[in-house]
């Protein structure tokens, strides 16, 4: 396989968050820093292939205007909307729902921020609780790094390092966030806590 | 007698290339550009034959240099768009806002109709 053929596959791999894909890139710069000829060749082409091949989002307003959800998340969904109390929410046992939720992706997600944003208060004492309930240290700790990232722009970019089980708590930490944000927001809080960019344009 | 003079021929003359495309996103999203450099960057994609990514841009160096009055007038509308449960309704104000430049509330505000559609379709 041609040097450019294999900077490509890496690329590509290390952004569908392929951890050997990352650290041989990784290695190849730390090599190319070291003075080695063919390293340095292997890196000016991933890096020429970065530059030329960077990452497209698809753009919101280019989105379907309504993704359709079925099974376990139209269920979490659905048992959200009917039982969204202080008391529901701060049930251990009804966790499973909101941890269903990612299944649906981005329109899991949102609906359950939106839903979230309509019940109770989800303050930081909330909040605690409901991660204290995840008894694994590192997924515990990615639930609140989502919570604290919420609808910020750089929530999707931290998604690509993350194992597939990582991404998931991670994200329902997201979805929690941004439901928090809401309130914030609709309660004429400042807009930054949903979107610092967004907050810039209108501020 | 420099007027008659031909500018240099502009590379990739009205093609978004992948280059245009991430200083454009950055000249978009970056909260430390001042509006100077914002007018400045539409200026080139102008120049490079895309003058519909110059005049979005001029728009959004525009965003900062409203009165006040209307920039508060703005985010209560926005807030009031979060407490909406009409899918269409937050769609349209999302409209709104892509039209003055402000691309990132608009897509908030997409994500978040999204988010109340879903809702609707499980819950009618």
């Amino acid at each position: 396989m041609k040097l450019k053929a294999i900077a490509q596959e890496l690329v590509n791999r290390a952004r569908e968050g392929d951890q050997n894909a990352m650290a041989l890139i990784r290695r190849t710069s730390d090599s190319a820093g070291r003075g080695s000829r063919k390293a340095k060749n292997a890196y000016t082409m991933i890096m020429s292939y970065i530059r030329e091949h960077p990452i497209v989002s698809i753009p919101e307003h280019a989105l379907p205007k309504h993704d359709k959800v079925s099974g376990e998340v139209a269920d979490a969904i659905g048992c959200l909307c009917d039982h969204m109390s202080a008391d529901w929410i701060d049930n251990p046992q009804n966790l499973g729902y909101v941890f269903a939720l990612p299944s649906g992706g981005n329109a899991g997600l949102m609906a359950g921020a939106v839903i979230l944003a309509d019940g109770p208060d989800l303050t930081d004492e909330r909040i605690y609780n409901l991660g204290a309930h995840i008894l694994n240290d590192n997924e515990r700790n990615t639930f609140y790094e989502g919570v604290s990232v919420g609808s910020k722009e750089n929530g999707s970019q931290r998604g690509f390092t993350l194992s597939p089980e990582d991404k998931r708590v991670f994200n329902v930490g997201r979805a929690v966030g941004t439901a928090r944000s809401i309130q914030i927001v609709r309660k004429g809080g400042d807009l930054a806590h949903h979107n610092e960019c967004m907050a810039w344009e209108l501020g | 007698m420099a007027w008659f003079k031909k500018s240099p021929p502009v590379a990739d003359y009205g093609v978004m290339t992948p280059k245009r495309m991430v200083a454009y996103k950055t000249l978009m999203t970056l909260q430390s550009l001042k509006t100077e450099e914002i007018i400045k960057g539409a200026e080139a994609f102008e120049k490079a034959g895309l003058p519909e990514y110059g005049r979005m841009l001029r728009k959004r160096a525009d965003l900062k240099n409203a009165p006040k009055d209307v920039r508060e007038q703005r985010k209560a509308i926005l807030r009031e768009l979060l407490k909406s449960s009409d899918p269409d309704e937050v769609d349209e104000g999302a409209d709104a806002f892509d039209k003055i430049g402000a691309t990132v509330a608009a897509d908030q505000l997409r994500a978040y109709a999204r988010g109340l559609r879903t809702k609707k379709q499980v819950k009618g």
